[in-house]
């Protein structure tokens, strides 16, 4: 997982931002251009993908919920 | 610096995190009486402000969890929750509760309130 500490180094944390700035004009790109996306793809097809990407996100939930635990019981292993 | 995979893995991450697609039925159905420069201000704004509140607590992060005393550690069980149960409401389970057309979130306000954004030129336009 990536994390911001102290002493990570000025790289690292300008490879974060650089990462949070990529996704965020991403979004911004497809909120930008949500008009003909939504024409495209249609009422299903948004459906589609908001319910694989919530599947996604469970997935990515449960995976961050025991990196936690991990960390917090170490017999966990 | 971690390894390249690391961090391409952290913006795919991001981006499903933020979920632009499932915003998308929102988005359009908020704008929907929107002028072209309303729309583009709105997307402005909320990527704008999502980078912001991205890079400010992947800066002052540590610095906030040890002024509260929380490890990162509970953090995550904290946050993995949170975000299960919205992956688990907004996503799957209310579109199967209420249909296919689910996907529209039906706008509280009228557009008027719901942007505000501009300084309306020319109300009497309206």
């Amino acid at each position: 997982m990536v994390e911001t500490r102290h002493g990570a180094g000025i790289v690292h944390v300008a490879a974060v931002i650089f990462c949070v700035l990529a996704t965020c004009l991403t979004v911004w790109a497809i909120l930008r251009f949500a008009q003909p996306i939504g024409d495209r793809i249609g009422q299903s097809g948004l459906n589609v993908l908001s319910r694989l990407f919530g599947l996604l996100l469970a997935a990515m939930a449960v995976k961050i919920i025991v990196t936690g635990l991990r960390s917090l019981l170490p017999i966990l292993g | 610096m971690l390894p390249w995979l690391e961090y391409s893995h952290f913006a795919i991450s991001l981006f499903a995190i933020l979920t632009p697609f499932a915003a998308v039925p929102a988005y359009l159905s908020f704008t929907k009486e929107c002028t072209a420069w309303e729309r583009s201000h709105t997307a402005i704004l909320a990527a704008g402000t999502a980078a912001l509140v991205l890079i400010i607590t992947a800066l002052m992060g540590p610095v906030i969890l040890g002024a509260l005393g929380v490890s990162l550690g509970s953090l995550r069980v904290g946050g993995g929750l949170v975000l299960l149960l919205t992956a688990l409401s907004s996503r799957i389970l209310a579109m199967r509760r209420s249909g296919a057309r689910a996907g529209i979130i039906p706008p509280a306000r009228s557009c008027r309130s719901a942007c505000r954004c501009s300084p309306d030129p020319d109300p009497s336009a309206r």
